[in-house]
């Protein structure tokens, strides 16, 4: 799981351009959207084409994005969940 | 009712050196951005920030971006996606950036202008065209204050194939690395007077009419032929040329006190003239 | 009426909803083909989003024979692009219902101003995927590209010469179209301008509202409860303007006015509307504003919203409107896209040519698979079952676009 969060980080900051901050950086329980992280609606529907490339894992509707994209925690509970 | 159009000021941004010229308090705000919202970006900060410090934009301001192509690159970015990650899986944010008027919209954003954002493309002179549109919202009194960009971006696909197309069958070295750039003016209603402007560069006057075809050629009226040639600056894709060479002149006429400059250029689609009075009377305010 | 406005002498249209004027008007009363899984013709897709598709030849047997008898060649119409084609169909049927004679054109200044998205992007898939693996493809994709610019081709085709602007604001491109297109011949730049906005369906633009999430696997229901995104459609609207008086010295009677332009930005975000839709608001009071002879809210008669069928557009756009109109009575408003579905560059133009025929019918139907709107709206449309009078012959058709901008004509149409 904790290998899983590192990619996550990772993801987040090289391929959805955060700036000013490393992986080391993000918190597992900051929030992605809104105040914490500052992602947006956009980004949201970005993160559902690149969580499906990398993880495999599709994201149906926004109803399920906006669960699973709470925080690192969440989006990682739902990747392992929902893997082939 | 008629209003004097005003250039307060004209900026030209060299897409060379991008990177090091972005203010560094909007790169949050530009993550996202591709290197053609970067520079109608670059430009428009460079306008607004010759305003005087006491005055802010108005509520009825506008942005006017000309370009040919858009930005292509972002374009093949979007497709590399479909192609390499399939149907379902390109991404978002690049479509929705490739869209013509996605620079003028984070213009808009970044420096909260809420009046009209025009995007427009012709096959001859978008920026020109635009500055029309411009030109006439201000003296019409739709408009206070007008941002003017022209903004231009090579790419690699159109770069080749325009060195294919001339070469004929002839192997070809590499093409340049690819150019980019933007022009751009502020233009101010001549009734916003006062401390609310800045001594700039003249007024404006525009027409634009089609003639026979001739060749291409720029001509001044009363500049010598010491103006810089377009075609000397190594960064400046050659769809952006002819903005920066009218972009230069202005400045140039009015440095050398020329009550007038007339600046026209004509190609095989046409030809515009742009009359600009210049403004010599204006004493430096400090 | 002043001698001084902008008339429309004639109207042009072509998308799923039909092959013209009649077809369009037919379509407003429930009666069209509506969308389908992507033709094969169009092209090849794993995706099961349904689209709103024009006829496979856009050009008509009349059009045709009138490009004859022009003299423009086959080969050069095999050249262009499906947009090109689209916009020439519907400008053709515009001037031949503006009686305009083409020998008389050549002998004015013509303004072509039409917006377009799909139409001026770089769309050949082949070229790009063999060019980036190495290869050197034979080259006329891209001189077409180069050549392709939709106002241009349009002025080759007629061979008229006058001011030529392609607009490409997104979604609220057609609408600005016709919006300048009234300013140049009220600042005198030209005699008579074809305005209004055309895009072909596009496998790219396909995928990238797919990809957005924005696209509703079953026929879109702009406004009701149930909504879940837009389809896209494609097509072709334009409108000949002319000033009242030219439009008279030369015998000709107004099918209709534009009275009013006006556009605002958001200034809040890439692709999502402002929740409020304070652009939106911004550029009809604008418009309201520009109409010369004065207008009250109250003369309004009828909206053809933007109504894409979006959870965020139809919120922000009924905020809107609900806002603009809080002081009075809210006119009835409907979207056409349950008609055409979302035609991007074209949208402003078809919903221009759609507000003037509701408004020469005197009535107009609900919106298409409308049936229980959002009880969150702070205002509802006429629903798909229900037909109400016009009070009145002044409507607005207004458009919303991504990069923020929204834009609002006012027009009306003659008795």
């Amino acid at each position: 799981m904790d290998e899983l969060k590192q990619q996550l980080k990772e993801m987040l900051v090289n391929e959805m351009k955060i700036q000013g901050m490393t992986p080391a950086d993000i918190k597992d329980d900051e929030p992605l959207f809104g105040d914490g992280l500052g992602l947006d609606s956009l980004d949201a529907v970005e993160l559902v084409v690149l969580v499906n490339k990398h993880f495999s894992v599709q994201i149906a509707d926004m109803e399920q994005g906006k669960e699973a994209f709470v925080n690192i925690n969440s989006l990682a509970q739902f990747i392992e969940k929902n893997k082939a | 009712m008629s209003d004097g159009v005003f250039i307060q000021s004209i900026e030209i941004v060299d897409g060379a050196n991008l990177d090091s010229v972005v203010p560094q308090h909007l790169l949050r705000d530009l993550r996202r951005a591709d290197d053609f919202i970067k520079l109608a970006v670059v430009a428009a900060d460079a306008l607004i920030s010759s305003l005087p410090t006491e005055s802010s934009l108005p509520e009825d301001t506008g942005i006017f971006l000309g370009t040919t192509t858009g930005s292509l690159d972002t374009n093949f970015r979007f497709l590399d996606t479909l192609l390499d990650d399939g149907e379902g899986q390109s991404s978002p944010t690049l479509f929705s950036h490739s869209v013509h008027n996605s620079a003028a919209g984070y213009v808009a954003r970044l420096f909260n202008i809420r009046g009209p954002a025009l995007t427009v493309t012709t096959s001859s002179w978008p920026f020109l065209s635009a500055l029309a549109e411009a030109q006439v919202a201000i003296a019409t009194g739709q408009l206070q204050v007008a941002l003017v960009l022209g903004v231009e971006e090579d790419t690699p696909l159109i770069d080749e194939a325009r060195s294919r197309a001339m070469a004929g069958d002839e192997q070809l070295a590499e093409p340049p690395a690819c150019r980019k750039g933007a022009v751009g003016w502020l233009l101010v209603a001549d009734s916003v007077t006062g401390k609310n402007r800045n001594p700039g560069l003249g007024t404006i006057v525009l027409k634009e009419r089609l003639v026979d075809p001739v060749d291409y050629l720029i001509r001044t009226e009363t500049i010598s032929s010491s103006t810089e040639d377009g075609s000397a600056i190594g960064w400046c894709p050659d769809a952006l040329k002819v903005p920066v060479s009218l972009s230069k002149a202005v400045p140039s006429a009015s440095g050398m006190n020329m009550p007038c400059l007339e600046w026209s250029v004509v190609a095989s689609f046409g030809e515009a003239r742009v009359v600009v009075e210049l403004d010599n009377d204006g004493e430096v305010t400090p | 009426m002043s001698g001084d406005a902008v008339a429309i002498s004639g109207a042009g249209c072509i998308s799923a909803a039909g092959i013209d004027l009649a077809a369009h008007g037919q379509a407003l009363a429930g009666k069209s083909p509506g969308c389908v899984s992507v033709p094969a013709w169009l092209f090849k897709t794993s995706l099961s989003f349904p689209v709103f598709a024009a006829p496979e030849d856009p050009l008509s047997p009349e059009s045709r024979q009138l490009l004859a008898a022009q003299n423009v060649p086959d080969s050069l119409l095999a050249e262009l692009s499906r947009t090109s084609l689209l916009i020439i169909e519907a400008a053709l049927q515009a001037l031949t219902q503006a009686n305009v004679d083409f020998a008389s054109l050549k002998s004015q200044r013509v303004g072509i101003c039409l917006g377009t998205t799909v139409g001026c992007a770089f769309n050949d898939e082949d070229y790009y995927r063999s060019w980036r693996q190495g290869e050197r493809p034979d080259l006329p994709p891209v001189l077409r590209y180069m050549g392709g610019n939709i106002s241009s081709v349009l002025q080759k085709v007629l061979s008229v010469e006058g001011p030529v602007l392609v607009v490409t604001n997104a979604c609220a491109s057609g609408t600005d179209a016709i919006g300048i297109a009234k300013g140049w011949l009220e600042t005198d730049r030209c005699d008579l301008a074809i305005a209004g906005g055309g895009d072909a369906l596009s496998r790219i633009a396909y995928n990238g509202f797919a990809s957005l999430m924005l696209a509703d696997t079953k026929p879109c229901r702009p406004f009701d409860v149930s909504r879940q995104g837009l389809n896209l459609g494609e097509g072709a609207g334009v409108m000949i303007l002319e000033k009242e008086s030219t439009l008279k010295q030369r015998g000709g009677q107004p099918l209709g006015w534009v009275h009013g332009y006006g556009t605002a930005s958001d200034a809040w975000h890439p692709t999502a509307p402002h929740p409020q839709g304070r652009g939106l608001q911004q550029a009809i009071l604008h418009a309201l504003k520009s109409v010369k002879q004065g207008i009250a809210k109250t003369d309004i008669a009828l909206i053809n919203a933007h109504g894409t069928g979006t959870p965020s557009n139809d919120a922000a756009e009924t905020a809107a409107i609900a806002a603009v109109f809080a002081d009075g009575p809210i006119p009835p408003f409907v979207s056409t896209k349950g008609i055409t579905g979302h035609t991007l560059g074209a949208a402003g133009g078809l919903e221009a040519v759609f507000t003037l025929l509701a408004l020469q019918q005197g009535i107009t139907h609900g919106a298409c698979r409308c049936n229980t709107p959002d009880p969150d709206f702070p205002c509802s449309p006429v629903l798909q079952n229900e037909q109400v009078a016009l009070a009145g012959r002044m409507g607005i058709s207004q458009s919303l676009a991504f990069g923020g901008g929204n834009s609002c004509l006012v027009l009306e149409a003659a008795s």
